[in-house]
């Protein structure tokens, strides 16, 4: 089970690599990376000073490794707005996307696991027409759209909550149900299919010789199984719903690392926006490493 | 004797999905026509009409039936507009990343040992990758193009289109008519465009229907956000980013561009679930 | 058919299954009997409707791939097929038990063996959790499993497959039922264990008078254990006999088939005979005598007629119309 999970975090840093790689590439094919990095109005010498110390003058495969020594020792530059360095401005609104992301995961497992069990228990009948319509629509419905559509009936119609902003709870509220129900459909999908799978499991009618009730079947036997796919997902799961609060951040005006990454590009301010793309990356790989030790938990047969 | 005696009868088979079927077929027609069919020049400016409603609302003109915008321009040929944009950046995706995914997903299938696993790990480290990050970076340095939008929806897809093709070639390989065209001498090649490709048809079709929706989805974020095509040119995420500020009085403006993503991708997703049970049952979780 | 101490009395029972090419008939009106401690063998090829049969008797039939269309399950005198869910619960593992036909997958892999013993006891006995460690493990070193105390603290990935099937028996027991059905449980085993699991089944059988419903398509299996025989093909039973007279007279032109591809030890090995022909599709017509495209006495009314039941001796009985008196 280690050698999956470290196997797992070899994965996790090719992506992270692969991410650098592009970022980098792309930054260098715009035209001189100092016109990104440095503010319009820097004097020549303090481009020249620039461009030596980060060997821009010497061949690229040279700068990217420069560029990484820089980034493992979270040096990224600094903010071209601000002139904080851009890792601080990052971490500073990491916490706030965190929050924000888990307690849209919990949202969503809590209002889907039923939904995708139920459908999987009622299969073909009116549950399951429930559970697929609502995992067409979390699909088909873009998070900005529902956010715009929660706005308008939730703040502005009913002013029950406010629509932007961080203050109290009820803040985190809307913002969540979007960031959930991003991920909705998929956990829904998944549980009803892997549910279904060992719903008709030997092991699920053995369980029902025996006279156990329906409901042990379903939710102990059936469940306990049905949910280890699942689990696997909830890593990739959580990398979704950290991309899309980059649109709901944006939409909710939540000052976190989505919106910090959106600002940045708005102001091009590309050290930050570029440090903020790779701490984005760096938690999605150490969610799933997390995962992956997680994994062994709920399943006795990895565990050995 | 009791009424409940037995068990139930069986359920009815599920019909075609028409209505479906109906609006991808229309979405079709308004993408590649859209310039003929449109009613006004969707950049055309006409301040003495901005901010209309929709005609069924009280001030609304028939002459712009889904609305005008701040600037007066008509709400309802900018989203047949976007409609051409949304749909051609999803094909070039969906090419890209299809042709990509196949030819790799075949080798990997087909050759297994270690070509199968750089290929397959390298996939899955693209499935993680976060597109919508990187085409802000890709707005902030090179500037986004409708191609270069495709590109970054391509770069997730073929890591999916391989992993689906790839399990596909597993199973399919081991038949006897792949065995006995291997004896009889024939090359990878030719059995894997001969003999294979055929044969995972049907799942690719599938899954290529599965993803208009999500290249859709991702594409309209993308310009939402002001990081894929950017205006005059109309697109849904952007009209509907224009919106946001005049959401309280005139909601028509972001609204209307979002049922026209809504509807779309429900239309594509209906189908491509039809089609998969249809096609291809054994294909679950895509 | 019906005697004093029939425990199980199957009448007629239909079942249907849903394919893509529409509904068949897996279960073509099936009747067939059981005392108190005897065993009947039920065997056919695979497809023959067998597996469902037995499943349907405590309502495992998957759904909603098949359901029972009509038919008739008594069960001491009681209708199974009137019981709701909760009066069904009633009897599954405290009357009638089940062992799976695959080791492998018939135990929950996330669940300790223990956990799904102790399961079984606390439904049907109701011991305290001590007891119900105790009583686990008793019945583990019935069914002769070493180490009873390690083995109720593993998991199923960590046994053999005839050790998984012998906790399999040790669960069904676990009610005390007077009926069991085993559904192939020899099938997934290797040879030398499966002789082992059959004398182990014979003796708890005597032990506690259960009455068993064996399904198999193993005939070997049949003769060690089996009072009777009910052979099926598409469907429907087309012979039925105690096992003495099925190996020395089977009557039926497919159970002669079935005899003749069994191998002999006694015999030279040409005689092994493959039945020519392919067995019929649940979806396919179901008119006359199924097994008449393969029949080497076939006559011209076996494909327009069902054959009737008739008697060949007492207890034997078969259906075609080449055995009609």
């Amino acid at each position: 089970m280690l050698r999956v999970a470290l196997s797992r975090l070899l994965q996790g840093l090719l992506t992270l690599l692969m991410t650098s790689v592009i970022v980098f590439v792309l930054a260098r094919t715009s035209g001189s990376p100092v016109d990104l990095v440095l503010p319009s109005e820097a004097t020549a010498a303090e481009r020249q000073a620039y461009i030596e110390r980060n060997g821009l003058d010497r061949p690229l495969p040279v700068q990217y490794g420069v560029f990484l020594v820089n980034a493992l020792q979270g040096d990224f530059g600094t903010s071209l707005r601000t002139r904080q360095p851009a890792l601080d401005l990052v971490m500073s609104r990491l916490g706030r996307t965190l929050a924000l992301a888990t307690l849209g995961l919990v949202i969503a497992l809590v209002v889907s696991v039923p939904i995708g069990v139920l459908s999987a228990t009622h299969r073909e009948g009116a549950w399951d027409r429930v559970g697929q319509g609502f995992a067409l629509l979390g699909q088909s419905i873009p998070s900005f759209l529902l956010g715009i559509v929660l706005i308008l009936v939730f703040s502005i119609h009913l002013r029950w909550l406010p629509s932007s902003g961080i203050g109290d709870w009820r803040n985190y509220i809307l913002p969540a149900v979007v960031l959930g129900w991003s991920i909705s459909a998929g956990i829904v999908r998944l549980l009803r299919s892997s549910m279904l799978e060992a719903l008709g499991a030997e092991f699920v009618k053995l369980a029902r010789s025996k006279g156990l009730s329906e409901a042990t079947v379903v939710w102990k036997h059936g469940l306990r199984n049905a949910l280890i796919p699942v689990l696997t997902f909830v890593g990739f799961m959580y990398g979704v719903i950290i991309a899309s609060a980059v649109v709901v951040e944006v939409v909710f005006g939540w000052p976190g690392l989505g919106y910090l990454a959106y600002e940045s590009t708005l102001w091009r301010d590309f050290p930050v926006l570029q440090c903020a793309v790779l701490v984005y990356t760096a938690i999605i790989v150490s969610i799933n490493f997390l995962v992956d030790l997680g994994y062994g938990i709920a399943d006795p047969r990895v565990r050995t | 004797m009791t009424a409940n005696r037995y068990d139930p009868a069986f359920p009815k088979q599920r019909g075609k999905p028409w209505i479906a079927l109906g609006i991808v077929a229309l979405t079709m027609v308004v993408a590649v026509f859209a310039n003929q069919l449109v009613l006004h020049d969707p950049e055309a400016v006409d301040p003495a009409n901005a901010l209309l409603p929709p005609v069924l609302f009280e001030g609304g003109l028939l002459e712009y039936p889904l609305g005008t915008d701040r600037l007066g321009r008509d709400i309802l040929s900018r989203v047949m507009l976007g409609t051409r944009i949304s749909l051609s950046i999803a094909a070039m995706a969906l090419a890209f990343g299809g042709i990509v995914g196949v030819v790799l997903g075949m080798i990997a299938g087909y050759r297994g040992g270690w070509v199968d696993v750089v290929i397959m790990r390298l996939a899955d480290s693209f499935l993680a990758f976060p597109s919508v990050l990187i085409a802000l970076v890709l707005a902030v340095t090179i500037g986004a193009r409708m191609e270069l939008v495709a590109l970054v929806l391509g770069l997730v897809l073929w890591a999916r289109f391989a992993r689906l093709i790839r399990g596909e070639v597993l199973t399919w390989k081991e038949r006897d008519f792949v065995a006995l065209a291997r004896v009889s001498g024939a090359t990878g090649r030719y059995i894997m465009i001969r003999h294979l490709l055929p044969n995972v048809a049907n799942s690719l079709v599938v899954l290529a229907t599965l993803q208009v929706g999500w290249a859709i989805v991702v594409e309209a974020s993308l310009t939402f956000l002001g990081a894929g095509v950017p205006p005059p040119t109309p697109t849904w995420g952007g009209m509907v980013a224009e919106g946001l500020d005049f959401i309280e009085s005139a909601w028509w403006i972001s609204l209307m561009p979002g049922i026209a993503i809504l509807l779309v991708v429900f239309a594509f997703n209906v189908l491509g679930d039809w089609l998969r049970d249809k096609l291809d049952p054994q294909l679950r979780s895509v | 058919m019906t005697s004093a101490d029939t425990l199980l009395q199957v009448n007629d029972l239909t079942v249907e299954v849903k394919g893509a090419r529409g509904v068949g008939r897996a279960v073509d009106g099936v009747s067939f009997g059981i005392s108190a401690g005897e065993t009947l063998g039920v065997v056919g090829e695979s497809g023959s409707g067998k597996s469902l049969t037995c499943l349907s008797v405590i309502r495992l039939n998957p759904k909603p791939a098949s359901r029972i269309a009509s038919g008739s399950i008594r069960f001491d005198g009681r209708e199974l097929l009137e019981l709701d869910a909760e009066g069904l619960r009633a009897y599954r593992g405290r009357e009638i038990a089940m062992i799976l036909q695959d080791p492998m997958t018939s135990l929950n892999p996330v669940l300790t063996i223990g956990d799904q013993i102790r399961e079984a006891l606390k439904l049907h006995r109701g011991l305290s959790r001590a007891d119900e460690t105790r009583v686990a493990e008793d019945l583990l070193a019935r069914l002769r499993v070493p180490e009873p105390h390690r083995v109720l603290r593993s998991y199923p990935h960590e046994l053999s497959g005839g050790m998984r099937q012998r906790v399999v028996g040790a669960i069904a027991l676990a009610g005390r039922p007077r009926l069991l059905i085993a559904d192939e449980p020899t099938t997934a085993l290797d040879v030398t264990v499966q002789a082992a699991y059959l004398a182990l089944l014979r003796k708890l059988q005597r032990e506690e008078g259960l009455a068993i419903l064996f399904v198999t398509h193993d005939l070997g299996a049949v003769a060690r254990i089996c009072d009777r025989v009910a052979v099926m093909y598409g469907g429907r039973i087309v012979e039925s006999a105690t096992t003495a007279t099925f190996f020395s007279g089977a009557a039926h032109p497919y159970s002669r088939a079935l005899l003749r591809s069994l191998p002999d030890v006694s015999k030279p090995p040409e005689r092994l005979e493959p039945i020519p022909g392919q067995p019929p599709s649940v979806f396919a017509a179901r008119k006359g005598c199924l097994f008449a495209d393969r029949c080497p006495e076939v006559q011209a009314r076996c494909r327009e007629l069902e054959p009737p039941q008739s008697s060949v001796a007492e207890g034997h009985f078969v259906h075609c119309w080449a055995r009609q008196p």
